[in-house]
């Protein structure tokens, strides 16, 4: 480091005239001392030493000092070389980071870009498969009494389901949220199923449990996509021969979905790792999915921050794992006794009388006597609904909830006392009861299919 | 999701039948007579509320075509439902014997007076 190295070590650079400075003035107090008794060699000899010693001092203490300047213009020029090689490496350090930070931005862009773009794809296909699921609805209401058509419908219906799940779960790896909503609450145990609709193996699946609770209706395509992949992974872990059981609670702070199935369980290090991905603690999105893709439980976990729900994974007393799922109350409302609608279905234009009626003609019928007989519910065609449908821009009603003018006059009940009346006056000759009219069959209770 | 009549809704049918589409009778047909059976009996527990709403429903005498208008759904499929609950017992098949058919003139008839109403 240092390019001045001293011929003498510094302590005795400063010594040394210390010692002549001194050996002076002991020559000069000598001098008095030493008098005439001496001889007079030696007078000359202090006398001399007084004199030279200060010289011989002087020129060393200057010697010294102007080795200590040297020494401090080499300290200053290698303190001026380390500033600038300082500064310089400052300024290539602030460049670099300036790139990295366009470089990270550039990534992010690009990152961003490209979910987008998936994300677009995604939804694309979800609604292809959606099409494709209303097109073999629509099947089936044309031939609508053949169990044949029906059968092939569920099977595109079903290879349908999946499809969709498969390209939302990729929309809900970008950080999205579901692009299919509902408007309507659904009760807990149709949550399981609808869910269970979109697996594989959905006869596997065993629901139990109805606390009277239904889901609000945005949190219900989310909850339906946390519990359908909750279900493929129990299906897939578990034997083929096994049900995967699905029970519903009612807890103090929400509702409660314990899936359980029959597998071998997980190794706990592995178990502590998809924990937390499925409680929505590790975050992986499409880029952290690796080379063999489980997309599911990071579904999982990136509903449940939407959602915050509560998700955990534990090992099940039936040997697997179990997965449940706590939905906060503020998601749960108190179900619906009588459900509006059942399942998909295609509208073919039912109507009450009453709807194309107005409102106060729809009242007095309602007001008649009851033993006068009740209006016949009329077909009538897609397109005379739609002639006299509201205004533009009003969507149809959802058909489980007719619009107030439309009340229901003629009830099932109603209906179907009328007809049974009908039928009963038919048969008033042999007996007023109609047992006989009874189908045998009814008689074989119990021997046919445990429902 | 409302277009052109179609109704979407997370439960799918095949989920109702447990992938049946044929049901466990061949003797259904749409106009076949429906009622429930009131004999005091609950549903299991396993009935899900699918098969508490057509029971409900179907309280009065019904045909199975009504049966599935009224449910919004495809006769098809309510029939696979309504075999299992006729299977159950909690559901009655009204025979309509042929040979006991009122002739077309008493239809006539009928129609005349309905359309009098």
């Amino acid at each position: 480091m240092s390019t001045t190295t001293p011929a003498r070590p510094p302590a005795t650079g400063r010594l040394l005239p210390w010692l002549c400075v001194a050996g002076m003035v002991l020559c000069v107090a000598a001098l008095p001392l030493v008098g005439a008794a001496a001889p007079p060699w030696a007078v000359w000899v202090l006398a001399v030493a007084a004199v030279v010693l200060p010289v011989v001092a002087a020129v060393l203490l200057s010697g010294a000092s102007r080795r200590d300047a040297a020494a401090f213009r080499a300290l200053l020029i290698e303190r001026d070389g380390l500033a600038a090689g300082l500064h310089e490496t400052t300024q290539a350090l602030r460049e670099t980071t300036t790139a990295l930070t366009v470089e990270q931005e550039a990534r992010a862009d690009q990152r961003a870009s490209v979910e987008t773009a998936v994300v677009a794809l995604s939804r694309k296909v979800q609604a292809s498969a959606h099409r494709i699921q209303e097109e073999a609805a629509r099947m089936v209401q044309r031939h609508s009494a053949d169990p044949d058509v029906l059968q092939t419908s569920m099977r595109i219906d079903h290879a349908a389901a999946q499809h969709a799940r498969q390209a939302q779960s990729l929309v809900a790896l970008c950080g999205r949220r579901p692009g299919q909503t509902w408007e309507d609450a659904l009760p807990l145990p149709d949550v399981v199923k609808a869910a269970a609709g979109r697996i594989t193996a959905f006869q596997r699946v065993e629901v139990s449990g109805d606390p009277g609770l239904a889901i609000v209706g945005r949190a219900v395509e989310p909850l339906v996509h946390v519990v359908a992949e909750l279900l493929a992974n129990a299906t897939q872990c578990s034997p083929p021969n096994t049900q995967v059981l699905a029970v519903i609670r009612q807890v103090q702070r929400g509702a409660v979905i314990e899936i359980d199935d029959c597998g071998v369980g997980m190794d706990p290090r592995e178990l502590s790792r998809v924990r937390a991905i499925a409680a929505g603690e590790r975050s992986v999105g499409i880029a952290e999915l690796g080379e063999v893709p489980q997309t599911g439980l990071a579904v999982v976990g990136t509903y449940a921050r939407f959602l915050d729900l509560r998700v955990d994974l534990t090992e099940s007393v039936y040997g697997g794992l179990r997965a449940v799922v706590m939905v906060p109350g503020n998601l749960t409302e108190v179900a619906a006794t009588a459900p509006a609608v059942l399942a998909p279905g295609v509208d073919d234009g039912w109507e009450e009388p009453a709807a194309q009626e107005p409102a106060p003609d729809a009242t007095a019928v309602r007001e008649r006597p009851p033993s006068g007989p009740p209006v016949l519910p009329q077909r009538r065609t897609r397109r005379a609904v739609a002639g006299s449908a509201p205004a533009p821009g009003h969507r149809l009603p959802p058909a489980g909830r007719r619009p107030e003018t439309s009340t229901p006059d003629q009830t099932a009940e109603e209906a179907g006392a009328w007809i049974g009346a009908f039928f009963a006056a038919r048969t008033d000759a042999p007996s007023q009861d109609d047992p006989d009219t009874h189908e045998p069959s009814v008689a074989t209770d119990g021997t046919s299919e445990d429902r | 999701m409302h277009t052109d009549g179609y109704r979407d809704h997370p439960v799918r049918s095949y989920v109702l039948t447990g992938g049946r589409a044929h049901p466990t009778r061949n003797t259904l047909r749409p106009e076949t007579l429906l009622r429930a059976v009131d004999d005091g009996r609950e549903l299991p527990g396993t009935a899900g509320r699918h098969e508490q709403a057509l029971l409900r429903t179907c309280r009065g005498t019904l045909a199975l075509a009504e049966l599935a208008a009224y449910l919004h759904l495809p006769v098809s499929l309510v029939a696979v439902m309504v075999s299992d609950l006729v299977d159950g017992g909690y559901l009655a098949v009204l025979s309509t014997p042929v040979h006991d058919l009122p002739d077309t003139d008493l239809l006539e008839e009928v129609l005349d007076g309905l359309r009098g109403l």
